[in-house]
């Protein structure tokens, strides 16, 4: 186990090693120059050119690409991610910034619905091809494919403007801080985003407990007189809790995606808007800390989602 | 025996119908509609429905009607080839890696990591700058960096199979993988990929939309129901005029819905322990 | 916000779920002085900063803690604002600023002309990474601080405490509105800041002390800008505090129903929703840019002026704009401000048989096609304006292939030239008809300059220098009105329209009067007060 742990570290940097490179060459090939485009064209005058020039040397974009990313790798080592090429500002402090109300929202909402798709999914299972199921696959299918911009605007069209219920945007009432304000912002970002992913947990807890219910050892249980409820909490749930672990882990970039426009939608202070507005500023070094931050994340839960197989499943053994 | 058993499935053969019945549509557009879906009318803009404009018209006059027509091509092509690509590297690739194990699972799972280390978006803001915004290459991306989703729950579904008694009896027996493939590892998935696909398909006609907001995706004028959700992503239109936003997104839900209803069809046709 | 509370929300928050919520709190709408007014900006700002490279939010924050010798008024005309007066001599070579006696700045040091002094030369001076020292070029000495041969420009003198001169090398009546409108920061705060390190000092990322009526007290990232009154400023504001907030056009929607927002630009085809509130006013604001075609004229095809004019005219723009800017869109047939260009121009009406001529005429092959590219997204107008394009010359035979990009591909496309037709805004022209040259010239090719479709007429080049070369009202008209007869023949670009502005004002607000939104400021916010 702790051999393993560690070699998987290795790899996870071996991983993030590869995307680093990968993003900083990629990005480089897209159209597009980040200190030209810091004077649009509409602001250029004479001495643009020189301003440009200046500006360039100084950010050490006049080097060669294979030396800007050494330069960047032996910065990263230190934990130094480099500075924003728009505002200047360090790309640690930029993403520190943000990254917690990114996690906030995205994790209650990843609870959420979990709690919302596993009583649901199980329910459909468990009354396959009855009413109860094709509800529940309405429903979910209906979250799946609705985008949660759509959501996101009709909630506020419904919940603030209509009803008055609930503030429209931000996390807090400008210069006035309490824990109801706080919660009464959290809440329809929180609630929309969870229903987004809900939707897909649905569809697979629904899938994996009816796969888990033809497996002969619930045959045989019922065979023997144990009850259906017994069966299913004690035997069937965790079984088919594996394929789900792996799903929840997939999902984060699509949590994480979906943060991003709801953060959008809501004016939420996370990361999303700053990762769209590096890429499309062509902010090199933000972005290049956005996807990094992006696929610590990604290894992060692929490996936990590993790790839980050995939990839910001892027969799954990890070398 | 698989066929009969699918054409028990009353949901699975609706699903067929309606999804046929969408294709159709799309492809005989010309027959339902006069109306040219490019066709700019500025003194139409935003009209109601009506005799003349069965679904009303947009903010440049155009037929809603007609375009939705037409914009079915497009998604449908985008959302379904984009999802059969993702799920046949990503099945292939998962049940390689969950049977044989070792080196070469770590491998594809690693490179799996990669894949999903990228964020969609920003490869696709590369490929469309380097190569120009086209359906290909749009379905090649969107395909080429989702299949890990598959690729994962695949060799999670193998890798607990593997360990399953019966499974090591035969392989005890001397079955060899491509036997086990197709007797074990086959059905014991194809619930879950069902349900990846399903989503893919949604998620394909979704990403479309997402990148055509970004300018990358089916080019204006040409429609699709992507881009004409998108257009239709303001207050004001959700507000006051459904007959922009409730067709496109009936459309995406009715055509998801069937592809689920298909799949389910086909996953307990196919599943030899079904018997009900 | 700080860890713990982050737990204290997060636990709370189940409990929410089950148990309903606290409604929203709108602004306690105190009667008569003080209160708080909210504002929307349409972008994040970035830095408060004159040196940085001109960046909407951030010019409306600057505009309500800063203040400049000159400004614009809702006219779009230049006045005096730290200036009482200005004084140019008769070849426009010399300008004197005779400044307002007895300002202090919002931390109580007085305001003198060392503060005037010291923001110019650094704006002035490249290495202190200015981005408008490029403006400063035709002033005296300006060259010999750009090659480093001296540390200050000569031509930037303060005489006494209340005075401020600009030398120019020729004459530049243009200079007044180029240089002029710079934001003046406070000498005694930032002076002995090392050229070089200026431009990054943390003050621009928190200017608490400036001139204007209002004074910064802090930017919750991404959140909001909290601004509170400068209790320093002559008149000092009746509002006490301001917040500025980023937030989506259909967020700004919601907020302006709610009573969360107080004042924001809105789109026209929004206003029957917010008309339906009931609680809000409507006023416009004019427009000193406009939305245009650029075609780039590097390719044999756009050459010929006949084809321009065709284009032009099989272009329905009365149409476009009724239909996505009703009431505040207004058609451009010049580059020059409508002001300027008087009526006895031509109109370039929609006429899809003369503009077909007109392209026979300039022997244009009906058989290409050409690529019609633009930024989709922020602007509905120009979206709609794109597909409406592409649709009417299509009646007109010719080929238009719509081609959506993003800001990083137009640099690039416009630095090749590699673009056919690419359709964008902004600009003011209305302040100064020197603007102008920048987009038409021969001499301010893109990238140093803004004439990105490389037109380049010498005759219009020579008229437009002849007006600026002097400080004659009259005769500036005049000449400026001349030049726009040759700008409106020769068609440099496909002109669309002035959006114009339009802002949705709550009744609880009185005394706003809006500016041009693209202008990037507020007109006397000193003046806003709560209703009673």
């Amino acid at each position: 186990m702790g051999a393993y742990l560690v070699r998987r570290v290795l790899v996870s940097v071996l991983v993030l090693v590869l995307v680093s490179i990968g993003i900083f060459w990629l990005f480089r090939l897209a159209p597009g120059d980040p200190v030209e485009m810091m004077l649009p064209p509409q602001n250029r005058g004479p001495g643009s050119e020189a301003f440009i020039a200046a500006k360039r040397a100084e950010l050490g974009l006049d080097e060669p690409v294979w030396v800007q990313y050494f330069t960047w790798l032996g910065n990263a080592v230190t934990g130094d991610l480099g500075y924003s090429l728009d505002t200047g500002r360090s790309v640690s402090d930029l993403l520190g910034e943000r990254v917690g109300p990114t996690v906030y929202l995205m994790g209650l909402s990843l609870l959420l619905a979990l709690v919302i798709a596993v009583p649901l999914g199980l329910l459909a299972a468990v009354r396959k091809g009855r009413f109860a199921d094709y509800a529940a696959s309405v429903v979910s299918l209906g979250a799946v494919c609705t985008p949660p911009f759509f959501l996101g605007i009709l909630g506020i069209y419904v919940f603030s403007l209509k009803l008055g219920l609930l503030p429209s945007a931000g996390m807090s009432t400008p210069g006035q801080y309490s824990v109801g304000d706080s919660l009464s912002h959290l809440l329809m970002p929180l609630v929309i985003l969870a229903f987004s992913q809900s939707g897909q947990f649905t569809r697979y807890v629904r899938s994996s407990v009816i796969a888990e219910l033809h497996a002969d050892y619930v045959r045989t249980a019922e065979a023997k007189g144990v009850s259906a409820t017994g069966v299913v909490t004690r035997h069937v749930l965790r079984n088919a809790l594996i394929p789900v672990i792996t799903i929840v882990a997939l999902s984060l970039p699509n949590v994480l995606a979906g943060a991003v426009v709801i953060e959008t939608v809501f004016a939420w202070p996370g990361m999303g808007q700053l990762a769209i507005a590096s890429f499309q500023g062509r902010d090199y070094p933000v972005i290049i800390g956005f996807a990094l931050f992006f696929s610590i994340m990604v290894l992060l839960s692929n490996l936990i989602a590993d790790l839980l197989y050995t939990l839910v499943d001892p027969r799954v053994s990890l070398r | 025996m698989a066929v009969r058993r699918f054409l028990r499935h009353k949901l699975a053969i609706a699903g067929v119908v309606v999804l046929l019945l969408v294709v159709l549509a799309t492809v005989c557009a010309p027959l339902l509609t006069g109306h040219d879906p490019l066709k700019v009318d500025l003194s139409q803009v935003r009209q109601p429905p009506s005799g003349e404009h069965l679904l009303g018209t947009d903010g440049s006059g155009r037929d809603v009607f007609a375009r939705l027509l037409y914009a079915g091509r497009v998604s449908l092509l985008v959302g379904v080839f984009s999802a059969l690509l993702a799920v046949v590297i990503g099945s292939v690739l998962g049940a390689v890696a969950g049977i044989l194990g070792g080196w070469v699972d770590a491998l594809i799972m690693r490179a799996a990591d990669v894949f999903l280390s990228f964020p969609v978006l920003v490869v696709m803001i590369v490929i469309a700058g380097i190569l120009g915004p086209s359906i290909t290459t749009m379905v090649i991306a969107i395909g080429l960096f989702t299949w890990p989703r598959a690729g994962r729950v695949v060799r999670g579904v193998t890798l607990s199979l593997r360990e399953r008694e019966y499974v090591q009896a035969a392989q005890a027996f001397g079955a060899r993988t491509g036997w086990l493939v197709v007797h074990h590892v086959l059905p014991a998935v194809l619930g879950s990929v069902v349900v990846v696909a399903t989503i893919a398909v949604a998620d394909g006609i979704l990403i479309e939309a997402s990148l055509s907001f970004l300018g990358l995706g089916v080019q204006p004028p040409q429609p699709s129901w992507g881009n004409m959700l998108t257009d239709a992503q303001r207050l004001t239109v959700i507000s006051q005029m459904p007959w922009l936003w409730i067709p496109p997104g009936v459309a995406v839900a009715v055509t998801v819905l069937s592809v689920n209803f298909v799949g389910d069809g086909l996953r307990d046709a196919l599943d030899p322990r079904e018997s009900s | 916000m700080s860890g713990l509370r982050w737990i204290t929300t997060a636990v709370l928050a189940a409990g929410l779920v089950v148990s309903g919520c606290a409604g929203p709190q709108p602004a306690p709408g105190a009667a008569g002085e003080g209160g708080s007014v909210s504002i929307v900006l349409y972008q994040k700002p970035k830095l408060f900063s004159p040196l940085e490279p001109a960046h909407g939010p951030d010019q409306q924050v600057m505009s309500l803690i800063y203040q400049s010798l000159m400004t614009s008024n809702p006219d779009l005309e230049l006045v005096p604002q730290l200036a009482e007066k200005v004084d140019v001599n008769d070849d426009a070579t010399e300008f004197t600023f005779h400044l307002r006696k007895g300002l202090k700045w919002s931390d109580g040091e007085p305001f003198t002309s060392a503060d005037v002094l010291f923001t110019h030369q650094a704006l002035a001076n490249p290495k202190s990474g200015s981005a408008a020292s490029g403006n400063y070029q035709s002033v005296v000495g300006a060259k010999a601080v750009a090659d480093g041969t001296a540390d200050t420009v000569s031509g930037l003198t303060a005489p006494d405490d209340d005075t401020f001169v600009i030398r120019t090398d020729g004459p530049n009546y243009g200079v007044l509105a180029q240089v002029g409108v710079a934001m003046i920061l406070p000498e005694h705060v930032l002076g002995d800041k090392p050229a070089g390190q200026l431009a990054k000092d943390p003050f621009f990322s928190a200017p608490t002390v400036g001139l204007g009526p209002f004074q910064f007290v802090k930017y919750e990232v991404d959140q909001y800008v909290e601004l509170k009154k400068n209790p320093n400023f002559p008149k000092p504001a009746s509002v006490d505090k301001v917040f500025l907030k980023p937030v989506t056009a259909d967020v700004a929607t919601a907020q302006l129903g709610t009573g969360e927002m107080d004042i924001a630009p809105v789109a026209p085809s929004d206003r029957e929703t917010l008309d339906s509130f009931g609680t809000l006013n409507f006023q416009t604001s004019k427009e000193g840019g406009f939305v245009r075609v650029g075609l780039n004229l590097t390719q044999q095809r756009f050459q010929d002026a006949r084809v321009r004019q065709g284009l032009l005219t099989g272009i329905d723009r009365k149409s476009i704009i009724d239909s996505a800017l009703p009431e505040v869109g207004v058609a451009r047939n010049s580059s020059f401000d409508p002001s300027v260009s008087g009526d006895g121009i031509n109109d370039y009406a929609y006429d899809p048989a003369k503009a077909k001529q007109l392209l026979t005429e300039g022997g244009w092959d009906f058989g290409q096609t050409v690529k019609l590219a633009w930024i989709p997204g922020s602007n509905p107008d120009r979206d709609a304006a794109a597909v409406a394009i592409q649709s009417q010359l299509k009646e007109i035979g010719v080929n238009v292939e719509l081609q959506q990009v993003d800001a990083g591909w137009t640099t690039e496309a416009l630095a090749g030239p590699s673009f056919d037709m690419y359709m964008f805004g902004g600009g003011n022209y209305a302040l100064d008809s020197w603007n102008v040259y920048t987009i038409v010239s021969c001499g301010t090719f893109f990238p140093n300059g803004g004439n990105n479709v490389r037109f380049c007429d010498p005759e219009l080049d020579a008229k437009i220098k002849e007006a600026n070369s002097t400080a004659d009202e009259a005769q500036r008209e005049k000449l400026y009105g001349e030049a726009a007869k040759i700008d409106n023949e020769q068609v440099p670009y496909l002109w669309l329209y002035s959006p114009g502005g339009l802002w949705a004002v709550s009744d609880k607000v009185q005394g706003f009067t809006p500016l041009s939104p693209t202008g990037g400021g507020f007109w006397q916010p000193e003046n806003w007060r709560l209703a009673s």
